[in-house]
């Protein structure tokens, strides 16, 4: 191998290596200013741009893919952590389906059921919301960029972009779109490193808007979901009324579908059908049940199912039964079985005398027009035998002088049941029992509880009524919350100051004309709006009118019901009671009764416009004036005008007392004259000379009518029921004393008992007191109640809205407020700008330029 | 250096990338770059480096049409490039006359080498094996795994003794791991990590043999000549991090968090990470980094290297690649290039660490890359073994220059924990046979597992009296080759897998190689369909290879293969060893009945025209590109 | 773990001081103790508010989707509590009748809240002790995780914190690390794998017995977790039926207030009394039925289809090959 060393070329390799250096240089250079150079490849995955309304169709869309995967993750066990994480979220959604459901069926009223599904999805609704208005739209205002913005990745899922924040696919951000984003959060146009440094804010504030929200979830949703809860229930309440309202008019005419459907419910007829069976049943065994009549009655109680009692039955199915029992089973005077029992053991001559024995007997007892029952034909049987001893001999006939209740089981039995009556009458009573039973009873019951379920939909429908009227003619009065919260713990605590309040409040209405005018306006107009409501066919629909329609339509198909009598003028049925009680519908007694359910609203708005009507009055005078008047008209003795100011103060009040304070039961008794001496001291000694006669209490009362109710219709207690009543509560403390305990467990008898005695002692008819409890649903409750309960809801609501309104506004606040303050990046001052050399100071300071 | 271990892939996962095994699996980088003083790295006046040793030029070197710079500089034949740059070394004092009779009589018989690197990586031609050369024939004469006083650790001397075995075993390419110098602040291990390298334009002075004339350098030159000789190509690891010895010398390069702290990759301490950009929007690259890369390259081809192993890959972008490839390719057309990258990812798991797109990089130059196969233990199905070759030959469309790309059998690769974990030494058969096999793949092995080794080292995160770090402790990677310590030559007890690569290897380099490097690949499926037999054919002319295997590890798999031209009781020969349980297989008129035992997989030559139309899935060399025709 | 310098010292230079590394520097599974479940969720909570709140009201780089996921046990907290405030803070200041009625519906609420988070954790748990049975796969197996995080700022040395995982909360990425790094631990790698592979009921000895149990445990880890996406909410809305029935409203409601001691002594057994109350009223509803038939079918059917295929598949021996004609053998 040739040994170059020390020789000449090694002299001139430096300079060769030297040449290879500048060569290598400028090849090298070649390339670093090479133009067409290998740019990075478009990613596979990309932004999703959708727009709210596209967002919406995706969800749908999106559900529908996790339910395909959520099925075959369970059949083929092949699935990821991004599909599992999103069944999970589906799996959410169905609980919180399945609780609405469950706690559904526990409501009773459609408004409470139509609550469960608006929580279900305003609490679905706002979770997923609350993100969307409360940090994206914030920080898309502000920074132009959506924090959830969703992006499908090389695989093909959509994910949320920012969801990791160490995970983050940049590329599918085209330059323009960073650079958008650049210029809304004003980055400086000359920062060398923008894109970066937008990229970094972008996802500090995407970072910290996830947190935020995280931490705020947790208050906003179940906040915002009871917020919406709390209005949208107040808002449905009288809609599902007026809806119930509606339904109720449009099938009030046609009850046969409901009454066919309460028919067709075995489970509520089960057991008294199973007596009546088995009662027709032992009948045409021969054999007549010992409690007919109570079984029947029970069977035969019209109004049995009408709403546990709810409407009180004139009806009374005990006598309807034992009335129809007398007829069908009349004894035929047939003995011949209890003749056999009796003697066949001695022979049939025997048999033969004893069957003739008691034919005898019956037909004399017949003649004495004796009541043939086996008792009193046995008696007579005795009597024959004792007249002529002789002719009837065998052990048989010492049997018969045998008390009943010691005769051998079987000729005892036979006594009580088959004993005269023979087998057929047995048997055409049954059946007779059996078609009245299923043709009329029957009916009748499921048509009264047809009744009392539409009466309770009615009552709840008055119900919500009452309570916006209530709502209404508070706020009409205009009470300032100040107001309100005095008069709310005002009332808990003394009565006068609340009374004071609120006739403060009415004579200041009633002082000013024009509040006093657009108050009534607005009194007038709650109440037309709230009774009626217009049907779909357009025709008006109130309340009470739906009530008539009803009770005219049950009584009609009470009496349709009525027994219908065979044509071969089977006249056993046609005389009986039950066919009476049903083919006279629905008694007056019986509507009036149903009709009290329901409270009326109409009567709280008068007594309201009245009250305002007397302050009024006292107000300018007038009401003392006609009171003068009317004392001299009716010539009595005391001068008005010389009442002092106190008595005519005190007087005002008496008034206010009864036009503010009033129930029914306060108008009975401690507001009329004599049933209340204190109350009428000052008023008899100074218009009446110490004593009022009858004909002046009666003056004074329908004078007092005429002052408060200037609509008259108020149903005031006549005269005779005042007194009757107060003779009822004397006649009462006399014989059972005062003590409540015993007073308020007085059976419906014993109370009868007093009524009839009172007004015998009175001599007035004991009606008077039958027409106690139905006043009452029209008097309705007095003015100041409905105040207070009223005051009081509508501070407990305000209380709970300005607690826990305030809680979300705060929230929201802290949520705002924070995000002004996001996007601070780490080392923001570190990002230099252009025109200073590309030199980073920290880094080059040991290299000498 | 790769962040996924077995188990663990980043590129398929779903929305929650939970930074698992990522920290723990990643080696850690090579040794700082030792430099008396400090060196500026200024692009514009370049200062002369020395000792920047002259390029070989390979005599049929093939002209690269760059508008002919190549011409005006005079192509003097000059007589050895190692005594010339000894003569140049440490600014030209002259060498004593012993050692320089010493250098020459080390290159006495010069070889005349073709570097063909490229076009074997593109034609998988190439069957690798990767070493590192400071444990790669070390002698650990007390059996203690590790080398301490007076023991030899491996360097380039040594290792030259290790080549004829590799040759033998039919491994025509080296990976060589980092060869650099190894930062010794918060280093890993007692050596250092070979990835956190103090300096990547010189060697590892450990690695020079001190009874051996000529510097580390030359004793490289020596070793990759001796590698030449034996007609096996060597390419070296670029680390694509340093340690902080070397990011504290030379700033520019580094890149720093705003605050000036150092950026590390997902939190590790003990490597710092190159600053890429000037300015990223617009795509603007750091001409520092540039400039570095292009002296490793000239370093790297002056040692007579002949191609480049760029660890992670993703670590700079495609721009960076498509300057630094076409320059190492003017000195040298034949320079290969292989790319750690996996498969496409839309972001990475790893914090300060970009995502991972390969066939960027494979458009900026890489001849082949890493791909999905050290997952292939979860891949249970043999359809998921075809998706995923089938996935790799659409890929080929991306590349317009009609020049394929392929991958390399990265079954287990030394992030990986050693394959015998996965089925002892028949799994380790299999993958072997498989990988020798599949079309656009060149077969890979780490050092060792030729043997069978596990990588169990006794003195796991025990304490070393010496050290040249700033660490006593030897740490380990459970089950991972040793890349901190200077560890005991790898190997373990079970030769039989050695035989069977070297069968397979040289059945690649033999009369087989168009058949497997140029034939079609036609998929098979066994009747009643069982999705655990793999069965797939190679063609080419007239020759034909079929693939019988079970990817079951634990159970026999039985069916009927049904080839028009299988004649009843034809003979066949299994070019592949026995090992395992035994397989029988019995010719029937048109078909196959086969009984494979457990993890089994047989290579038959049958003469097999029709092969196509038994097949349900046919791809081929169509016009230079490798794509699905049935 | 440091070793003093000095002992290093006198070490011979050919040789090396082995020392058993703790392994609580690095992931690795815990063993589950009764308060375990108790601690880490406590550990979330506390981390929560004084870690994971400020880093992501920060933006810190080092803030990672586990912290996000664990801030979301916040608002299923808050939102509970704040459910039963809402309906029972300020029901003392109504007043009488109010008060009362107030006071029932926000118990209702209370209780309703109550026995949805009891159901939802009972749904979860039956699917889990199901599983477990059934082959012996603990869904609820933990491990202790160091974060390795980026500086905060600079020459910020505080970088490593604890998180607390369950090895198989991800079906992509089971950590099978951990269970091997266990089974290395007791000197066999496969220990788990080959318990699992005898409890599916492989009899012989297997080569890989991970490659075969880990599809297998994917599959029903899929499979459990499908189910219970959708049976806890299903047991937790038939919690809240229970808790509006009238036996369990009078009991939250009417009974007289017990001393303490006394309350001890027979609020079990009320509850209890009241529960079965609750329940047997439900049943008489139609929905009632069909929540509980529904929780009760969920969780079976949930248990018993991720089971039921984790056995070994038949071995089919018959093989293609006729052993009586020639054959060859390789």
């Amino acid at each position: 191998m040739l040994n170059t060393t020390n020789n000449q070329t090694n002299l001139s390799l430096t300079s060769l290596d030297m040449q290879q250096r500048l060569q290598d240089r400028r090849v090298f250079e070649q390339f670093l200013n090479k133009t067409n150079r290998v740019t990075c490849d478009k990613p596979k995955g990309h932004l999703v741009k959708e727009n709210p309304a596209q967002m919406f169709g995706s969800m749908f869309v999106d559900i529908a893919k996790d339910t395909k995967n959520l099925g075959n993750a369970l059949l083929t066990g092949k699935s990821n952590d991004h599909e599992l994480g999103r069944m999970n979220d589906l799996g959410m959604k169905l609980g919180g389906g399945l609780i609405a459901a469950a706690l559904i069926g526990s409501k009773t009223t459609t408004s409470k059921k139509l609550m469960e599904i608006f929580g279900f999805g305003t609490f679905f609704s706002v979770m997923s919301l609350w993100p969307k208005v409360a940090i994206d739209l914030p920080t898309k205002l502000m920074h132009g960029f959506n924090p959830h913005q969703k992006y499908i990745d090389s695989q093909g899922r959509k994910k949320q972009f920012f969801q990791d924040n160490q995970y983050l696919p940049w590329d599918v951000w085209s330059k323009e779109e960073i650079n958008k984003v650049a210029d809304k959060m004003n980055v400086p146009k000359d920062l060398k490193d923008r894109e970066e440094f937008t990229k970094e804010k972008m996802r500090t504030i995407a970072l910290q808007g996830n947190t935020l929200w995280m931490l705020t979830a947790g208050f906003a949703t179940p906040l915002l979901t009871s917020l919406a809860c709390n209005r949208i229930e107040e808002g449905i309440r009288v809609p599902v009324a007026n809806h119930n309202l509606r339904k109720l008019s449009s099938d009030a005419g046609n009850l046969e579908g409901a009454v066919g459907k309460v028919l067709s419910d075995t489970e509520l007829f089960k057991t008294q059908d199973e007596k009546v069976a088995s009662l027709v049943q032992s009948l045409r065994q021969g054999v007549m049940p010992e409690n007919m009549a109570e079984t029947l009655g029970e069977a035969f109680d019209i109004g049995r199912y009408a709403n546990d009692g709810a409407i009180r039955m004139e009806a009374n199915g005990l006598r309807d039964a034992q009335d129809l029992i007398s007829r069908l089973f009349v004894p035929s005077g047939s003995y011949d079985d209890f003749a056999k029992a009796l003697a066949g053991a001695e022979g049939d001559d025997a048999v033969k005398q004893a069957k003739e024995l008691f034919e005898a007997a019956f037909k004399s007892a017949k003649s004495a027009n004796a009541d043939d029952s086996f008792e009193s034909v046995l008696a007579f049987a005795q009597g024959i035998v004792q007249s002529n001893p002789e002719k009837y001999a065998g052990e048989w006939v010492d049997r018969i002088f045998d008390d009943i209740d010691e005769m051998p089981e079987t000729l005892k039995t036979l006594a009580k049941t088959k004993a005269g009556y023979s087998q057929e009458t047995l048997s055409k009573g049954a059946d007779a029992i059996e078609r009245v039973y299923r043709e009329s009873v029957r009916p009748a019951q499921a048509t009264m509880k047809t009744f009392g379920d539409k009466l309770k939909v009615l009552d709840g429908i008055s119900g919500e009524k009452y309570n916006k009227t209530a709502a209404k003619m508070v706020k009409a009065l205009g009470f300032s919350d100040k107001e309100l919260t005095v008069l709310r713990n005002s009332s808990t605590a003394t009565g006068e100051t609340l009374t004071k309040l609120i006739t403060e409040k009415i004579a200041e209405i009633a002082a000013n004309d024009k509040k006093y005018e657009e108050v009534t306006r607005s009194l007038k107009k709650v109440s037309d709006s709230i009774e009626t409501v217009t049907t779909k066919e357009g025709s008006k629909a109130s309340i009470k009118g739906v009530f008539e329609t009803l009770a005219d339509k049950v009584g009609e198909s009470l009496k349709a019901l009525g027994i219908k009598v065979a044509d071969e003028a089977d006249d056993v049925l046609s005389g009986s009671t039950l066919k009476q009680t049903l083919e006279q519908g629905l008694t007056e007694q019986e509507r009036l009764a149903a009709k009290s359910n329901i409270t009326s609203v109409d009567a709280m708005i008068t007594k309201l416009r009245s009250a305002i009507e007397l302050e009024r009055k006292i107000g300018d005078g007038t009401l003392i004036k006609d009171w003068a008047k009317f004392a001299e008209e009716h010539k009595y003795k005391g001068n008005i005008q010389a009442m002092t100011k106190e008595e005519i103060e005190n007087f005002y009040n008496m008034c206010r007392r009864v036009a503010w304070q009033s129930t029914y039961g306060d108008a009975v008794n401690k507001f009329y004259a004599n049933g209340n001496s204190s109350f009428f001291k000052t008023l008899s000694d100074t218009i009446f000379n110490g004593t009022m006669a009858d004909g002046e209490i009666k003056d004074w009362q329908l004078r007092m009518k005429d002052m408060i109710d200037a609509e008259s219709c108020i149903p005031f207690p006549s005269l005779e029921e005042s007194k009757a009543k107060s003779m009822f509560y004397q006649l009462r403390s006399q014989k059972y004393g005062d003590s409540l305990d015993v007073v308020s467990h007085l059976t419906k008898e014993q109370i009868r008992e007093l009524e009839v005695e009172a007004a015998k002692a009175v001599g007035v008819s004991d009606e008077v007191f039958k027409s106690h409890g139905i006043r009452f649903a029209d008097y309705g409750e007095s003015v100041l109640n409905t105040f207070k309960k009223q005051i009081n809801q509508m501070h407990n609501d305000r209380s709970w809205m300005k607690v826990f309104g305030g809680a979300t506004i705060a929230l929201l606040g802290v949520t705002f407020i924070s995000q002004l303050f996001f996007g601070k990046v780490k080392d923001e001052h570190l990002y230099q700008r252009k025109e200073n050399n590309d030199t980073f100071e920290g880094r080059n300071k040991n290299v000498n330029k | 250096m790769s962040i996924n271990n077995a188990g663990f892939n980043p590129q398929i996962q779903g929305q929650m990338p939970i930074n698992y095994q990522a920290q723990a699996a990643m080696a850690p980088y090579p040794a700082p770059f030792v430099q008396a003083q400090p060196v500026i790295y200024n692009m514009p006046s370049a200062q002369i480096y020395a000792p920047q040793a002259q390029q070989v030029q390979p005599n049929n070197q093939v002209q690269q049409p760059i508008n002919n710079v190549q011409n005006n500089v005079p192509n003097i034949p000059l007589a050895s490039s190692l005594l010339k740059s000894y003569l140049t070394a440490n600014g030209k004092q002259l060498q004593n006359v012993s050692s320089v009779s010493a250098i020459n009589g080390l290159n006495n018989n010069e070889v005349q080498w073709k570097n063909n690197l490229r076009e074997n990586l593109r034609t998988s031609k190439a069957n690798i094996m990767a070493v590192i050369p400071r444990t790669m024939n070390a002698k650990d004469t007390d059996g203690n795994a590790l080398i301490q006083e007076g023991e030899v650790r491996g360097n380039f001397i040594n290792a030259v003794e290790r080549l004829d075995e590799l040759k033998e075993m039919g491994i025509n390419t080296l990976h060589v791991l980092p060869i650099h110098p190894t930062g010794k602040e918060k280093a890993m291990g007692t050596a250092g990590s070979l990835y956190a390298p103090s300096d990547l334009l010189s060697i590892d002075p450990n690695l020079k043999d001190p009874n051996f004339p000529g510097s580390a350098e030359d004793q490289c030159k020596y070793f990759i000549n001796e590698c030449h000789k034996r007609g096996i190509s060597v390419m070296l690891d670029l680390p694509s991090c340093v340690s902080l010895d070397f990011a504290k010398k030379h700033p520019e390069l580094m890149a720093y968090e705003k605050d000036g702290s150092d950026k590390t990759p997902g939190g590790w301490q003990d490597i710092r990470m190159f600053r890429v950009f000037d300015n990223e929007a617009t795509r603007e690259l750091n001409p520092h980094l540039l400039e570095l890369h292009k002296k490793y390259v000239d370093f790297v081809q002056d040692l007579g290297f002949d191609g480049i192993r760029a660890d992670v890959g993703r670590a700079k972008p495609a721009e960076f690649w498509d300057i630094i490839i076409p320059y190492s390719r003017t000195k040298d057309p034949d320079f290969g290039w292989l790319a750690e990258t996996y498969t496409y990812e839309d972001a990475s798991p790893q914090l300060n660490m970009p995502h991972d797109r390969p066939i960027e990089l494979l458009k900026a130059g890489f001849d082949a890359y890493y791909g999905q196969y050290h997952i292939f233990d979860q891949w249970t199905k043999a359809s998921q073994l075809r998706n995923y070759v089938n996935e790799q030959i659409d890929m080929q469309k991306e590349f317009n220059d009609k020049e394929p790309r392929t991958l390399i059998g990265s079954f287990s690769t030394h992030d990986d924990q050693s394959p015998m974990f996965y089925g002892g030494s028949p799994w380790v058969q299999f993958t072997s046979i498989l990988q020798s096999m599949l079309p656009l793949c060149n077969p890979y092995f780490v050092d060792g597992v030729q043997s069978g080794d596990y990588y169990l080292y006794p003195y796991e995160h025990a304490y070393a009296p010496e050290t040249q770090t700033d660490t006593h402790e030897l740490v380990v990677h459970k089950g991972r080759i040793d890349i901190f310590n200077p560890s005991r030559k790898p190997g373990g007890n079970n030769p039989e897998i050695g035989k069977q690569m070297s069968n397979m290897l040289n059945l690649r380099n033999g009369e087989y190689n168009d058949v497997i490097t140029k034939g079609s690949t036609c998929w098979i499926k066994p009747k009643p369909d069982n999705d655990e037999i793999i069965c797939f054919a190679r063609q080419y002319g007239n020759k034909t290879l079929l693939v019988l295997g079970n990817r079951n590890v634990n159970k026999r798999n039985s069916a009927k293969i049904e080839l028009q031209d299988i004649a009843k009781n034809t003979q066949l020969k299994d070019l592949t060893l026995p090992y395992g349980e035994k397989s029988y297989i019995q010719a029937e008129d048109g078909e196959l009945n086969v009984d494979l035992a457990p993890s089994r997989i047989h290579v038959f030559e049958i003469n097999a025209p029709n092969i196509e139309n038994d097949s349900f899935d046919v791809s081929k060399f169509v016009n230079g590109t490798y794509t699905k025709v049935k | 773990m440091q070793v003093d310098a000095t002992k290093l010292d006198n070490i011979p230079k050919n040789s090396y001081l082995v020392v058993h590394k703790d392994l609580d520097s690095e992931d690795h599974i815990i063993k589950k103790r009764p308060t375990t479940g108790a601690r880490v969720v406590a550990d979330k909570f506390v981390n929560d508010v004084f870690s994971y709140a400020p880093k992501g009201m920060t933006g810190s780089k080092n803030s990672n989707f586990y912290e996000f996921l664990s801030l979301g046990l916040v608002p299923n907290l808050v939102g509970s509590v704040m459910l039963v405030l809402l309906t029972n803070a300020l029901n003392n200041k109504f007043g009488g009748r109010d008060s009362m009625f107030a006071n029932m519906n926000g118990r209702k609420m209370a209780a309703g809240v109550a026995l949805f988070a009891a159901g939802k954790w009972l749904g979860n748990k039956i699917i889990n002790k199901g599983v477990k049975a059934a082959t012996d796969i603990d869904m609820e197996m933990l491990y202790k995780k160091q974060v390795h995080e980026l500086p905060d700022y600079k020459g910020d040395t505080d970088t490593t914190s604890v998180e607390f995982h369950r090895v198989f909360e991800s079906v992509d990425f089971p950590r099978w690390d951990l269970i091997n790094k266990q089974g290395e631990h007791n000197n066999d790698r496969l220990e788990y794998y080959d318990k699992m592979a005898k409890k599916m009921g492989y009899t012989g000895e297997l080569n890989a017995s991970d490659q075969v149990v880990r599809p297998k445990i994917n599959e029903v880890l899929v499979k459990a977790q499908a189910a219970k996406s959708i049976s806890p909410y299903v047991w937790a809305a038939l919690g809240v039926a229970i808790a509006a029935q009238k036996p369990f409203e009078e009991f939250m409601n009417f009974r007289q207030k017990p001393t303490f001691s006394q309350a001890v002594k027979e609020l079990p057994k009320q509850i209890a009394t009241t529960m079965t109350e609750s329940v047997k009223s439900l049943a008489k509803t139609k929905m009632g039925k069909g929540l509980m038939i529904g929780a009760a079918a969920t969780s079976i059917l949930g248990v018993w289809n991720a089971v039921k295929d984790f056995k070994a598949p038949k071995e089919n021996k018959q093989s293609t090959v006729d052993y009586n004609k020639q054959y060859m053998e390789f």
